[in-house]
């Protein structure tokens, strides 16, 4: 609200000073191109040479001939002035200058030959450009003949045969001067006739080869690929002004400028487009016209080869072409005006003043083709003056381009962030994953170990209490001694180094062996290599350990024999582990609970437990299917 | 009598250290020549009463037994000490055999166990677990690089102290390693008796080393 309010208070005395800048920016609108032709017509000097050397008469006559007539002439004036003759394919003129004396080294100067020229002192032909009967190689550089044939006393003829294909054959501008000024201006000339497209051509293919490329990487950038074409065909029809006759019928050249037409009306796409200004109301008509103009003129063009309907029809068709032009230039010019007072930035002012002085020459250039006026200068100017628009709008393409780079460029590194913060996050949740595994399998080993002693060592110790109560001092100690057996076995299994069954078989071998011997027995151990190096979780390891503990027990006190194998192998992926000994064998009901016990161990941990028994030898198999639930790293 | 081992017992618990003296009474070729319940009092005796073999538990009341049985050996090279042990408790087992102790001897053994472990050590005979003779492989493995050169090679162990360690290590008894070596159950004994000697002596060196980094390290300041 408050805001508001201060806008209405500042909106008083805005339009005053909105008047007064608008009227500054559509005077400089106005005088931008005014300078541009200034600074034109500047640089288009031809008349350095002095002016006094000018040919100002001349005798003409309409001659095929070969060489210079010798009779027939007549001067030239304003009603005796060459015609084209409609029955040939060109008209040819011979014209006749007489040299000054006063000149000293002469050279014959014409810093505008637009057409075959011929040129004989007396007898004596100079130069010829083009074959005559062929007449459509324009020499476009200006020509300058030294007239050294001259320097014998008396009155001397230049004569100059001017061949032209579609128009009558009239030397406007022809000098007599001293061979070097002749020369020195015509090298200011070429400036004119021959550097500047040039240079037009090499900004073209400059900025049309860059924004191919930058459509090369964008394919869906379909302005880019548009702008290389336009500034393809304009360097085409620049070098049009170097050389003519290359490719195809130079008439075909000229019709290319209707072409542009279709270039004006992309621009006015380009405007209304760019700048968020929508008409497609006059989008629709302008196009419509254009398209149907452009495709009438440039198809009449291209089937109307014949040089003399061609020529009628070009000249008859320039004017209202002209004329369309002009109005989609100003209405394009008048679209970057809106696009200024929508937003005054540089692209807009920048391309609303170039469409300024687009148009300012482009008049001048109407001018100059109809004779409208005494307008100044030599050439058409708005195809160099028309690059203007055209390198702004390469320059936008290519800053559009660069920023689209740059976005494309912070959006990776924004994603590449996003994705290591992503992986960090899932590393963190992995990571508590694997602490919360680790967490629950210690937990489980806890809660296993306490549930184990409760059982094993705490019945166990419960049984001794009872026993040393009654007195029974023998069964105490034995009941402790399985006690400290068994806490051994916990130990073992639990120590972190002893992970491999070999370790865990060894302690207990270590232990066993004294015992054994004492008890009179010999041992077999048969261990297979392989299966030692079997890495158990403690539980399984444990059962294994105690189911062979019971059974060796059982061995020594029950059997009655001396000797025992213990075999540990590895099959396929079992682990099989048997005690046997050659004693009477299990008679029913005997060391039940033993059994039982072990029977019990070996489900817990998912094993088989076979027991075979006769007389002389009774074996005690476990067989453990090797799961890797079950194996913990070696 | 002059014809019994006279054995000393440092022993805290008291129902154990009587268990071990009325094992060891039962033998006529044993006697119990003092026993002692901690460090301090051990000391004490010790200077008075001569011994020929010394019992020593290592957790007492008045600290860690391992400073004695330093002192002891320097003192006594000769008189063999054993460590009363429980199972499980190979690392500090190791800790004692590295200050100069002998052999091990487990609480619950029998009396004959017992006098039989005396017997072997002074016969020069030590006893070896598979625990203890894994920490010792990972000991003397070539690969420390701490250690001197030159001290190492010293105290490296041959191939033949080795191979009775890996047989040890697997649970095999005196007389299997000495099968399995082709060698007397007296030679394997004498192995395991130098490589605890070994031990002793590169752990004494390793500390002399260690001494003199410090001690370089002090200059240096």
């Amino acid at each position: 609200m408050a805001t508001n309010r201060s806008d209405a208070a500042q909106s008083a005395p805005r339009p005053v000073r909105g008047v007064f800048r608008w009227s500054l920016w559509i005077a400089l609108y106005l005088a931008l191109p005014i300078g541009v032709l200034w600074l034109l017509y500047i640089v288009d000097q031809p008349y350095n040479l002095s002016e006094s050397y000018r040919v100002r008469s001349a005798d003409w006559i309409a001659s095929m001939d070969n060489r210079p007539p010798s009779s027939g002439w007549r001067a030239l004036g304003a009603d005796a002035q060459p015609k084209r003759d409609p029955t040939q394919a060109f008209t040819s003129v011979w014209f006749r200058f007489t040299i000054p004396p006063s000149v000293a080294k002469p050279a014959l100067y014409l810093p505008y030959p637009n057409g075959n020229f011929d040129v004989w002192v007396d007898t004596q032909r100079l130069l010829q450009t083009g074959r005559v009967r062929k007449p459509l190689r324009y020499h476009k550089a200006p020509i300058v003949v030294p007239l050294d044939a001259a320097s014998e006393p008396g009155e001397q003829y230049v004569f100059v045969r001017m061949t032209r294909q579609s128009s009558y054959p009239l030397i406007n501008y022809a000098y007599i001067a001293p061979v070097e000024d002749a020369l020195r201006d015509a090298d200011e000339q070429l400036v004119l006739q021959r550097d500047i497209p040039l240079t037009v051509l090499a900004v073209m293919s400059v900025f049309g080869g860059l924004v191919a490329l930058m459509f090369f990487f964008r394919r869906g950038q379909t302005a880019y690929g548009w702008y290389a074409l336009t500034t393809a065909l304009w360097a085409l029809d620049t070098s049009h002004a170097l050389y003519h006759g290359v490719f195809f019928h130079h008439f075909a050249w000229y019709s290319l400028t209707y072409i542009f037409l279709m270039w004006l009306v992309a621009e006015l796409y380009f405007v209304n487009r760019y700048f968020k200004i929508p008409a497609p109301r006059l989008e629709r008509a302008i196009t419509g016209v254009s398209i149907v103009a452009c495709v009438v003129l440039f198809s009449i063009a291209l089937l109307a080869l014949d040089s003399q309907r061609f020529e009628r029809f070009y000249y008859n068709a320039t004017v209202p072409f002209t004329l369309w032009t002009t109005v989609i230039a100003f209405v394009v010019s008048s679209r970057y005006f809106v696009a200024v007072r929508k937003s005054f930035t540089f692209d807009s002012v920048s391309l609303w003043l170039a469409s300024g002085i687009v148009i300012g020459v482009g008049i001048r250039d109407i001018c100059y083709e109809l004779g409208i006026g005494n307008v100044p200068g030599s050439v058409y100017y708005l195809q160099f003056v028309a690059m203007i628009p055209l390198v702004l709008f390469g320059i936008q393409l290519m800053r559009r381009f660069a920023s689209d780079s740059r976005n494309a460029e912070r959006l990776n590194r924004e994603l590449k962030q996003m994705v290591a913060s992503r992986t960090a996050d899932l590393e963190l949740t992995s990571r508590r994953l694997t602490n919360e595994e680790r967490r629950r399998v210690l937990a489980e080993e806890r809660s296993r170990l306490m549930r184990d002693m409760h059982d094993g060592l705490g019945g166990q110790l419960v049984h001794a209490l009872a026993l040393s109560e009654q007195g029974k001092d023998r069964d105490l100690e034995r009941s402790l001694r399985l006690a400290l057996d068994d806490l051994r076995l916990i130990v073992d299994s639990l120590t972190p180094s002893e992970n491999s069954l070999q370790d865990l078989l060894a302690s207990y071998r270590h232990r066993v062996s004294k015992m054994l011997q004492r008890s009179g027995f010999t041992v077999d151990w048969i261990l297979d290599d392989c299966a030692t190096q079997i890495a158990l979780k403690p539980n399984t390891a444990l059962s294994i350990l105690r189911i062979m503990q019971e059974a060796v027990t059982n061995a020594v006190r029950h059997s009655g024999g001396d000797h025992l194998v213990i075999r540990l192998r590895e099959t396929a992926d079992r682990l099989q582990l048997s005690v046997t000994d050659n004693g009477r064998g299990i008679e029913p009901g005997q060391t039940e609970r033993g059994m039982r016990n072990m029977r019990v161990r070996a489900e817990e941990i998912g094993a088989q437990l076979t027991i075979t028994t006769q007389s002389g030898e009774t074996s005690i198999r476990v067989c453990l299917p090797l799961d890797f639930q079950d194996i913990t790293v070696v | 009598m002059p014809d019994s081992v006279r054995v000393f017992i440092l022993e805290d618990d008291v129902p154990t250290r009587e268990s071990l003296e009325r094992r060891l009474t039962l033998d006529a070729r044993y006697a119990v020549a003092g026993a002692a319940g901690t460090l301090a009092e051990a000391r004490l005796l010790l200077q008075t009463t001569p011994v020929d073999v010394l019992l020593v538990d290592l957790q007492l009341p008045d600290g860690n037994a391992i400073g004695l049985i330093r002192e002891r050996t320097e003192l006594a090279p000769t008189i063999p000490i054993l460590v009363i042990s429980v199972f499980g408790d190979e690392e500090r087992v190791i800790g004692a055999i590295e200050a100069g102790a002998r052999g091990y001897l487990l609480k619950d053994d029998s009396g004959e166990e017992l006098v039989d472990s005396i017997h072997r050590v002074r016969n020069g005979e030590s006893p070896i677990s598979p625990a203890i003779a894994r920490h010792l492989i990972r000991r003397f493995q070539p690969s420390r690089p701490i250690e001197p050169a030159a001290e190492s090679i010293e105290h490296a162990l041959s191939e033949r102290e080795m191979e009775v360690l890996r047989l040890a290590s697997k649970g095999l008894t005196y007389q299997e390693t000495a099968t399995a070596l082709g060698v007397t159950v007296n030679t394997v004994g004498t192995y395991t008796r130098r490589i605890y000697t070994k031990l002793a002596v590169s752990s004494r060196a390793q500390a002399l080393f260690e001494a003199r980094q410090l001690g370089l390290m002090g200059g240096d300041e």
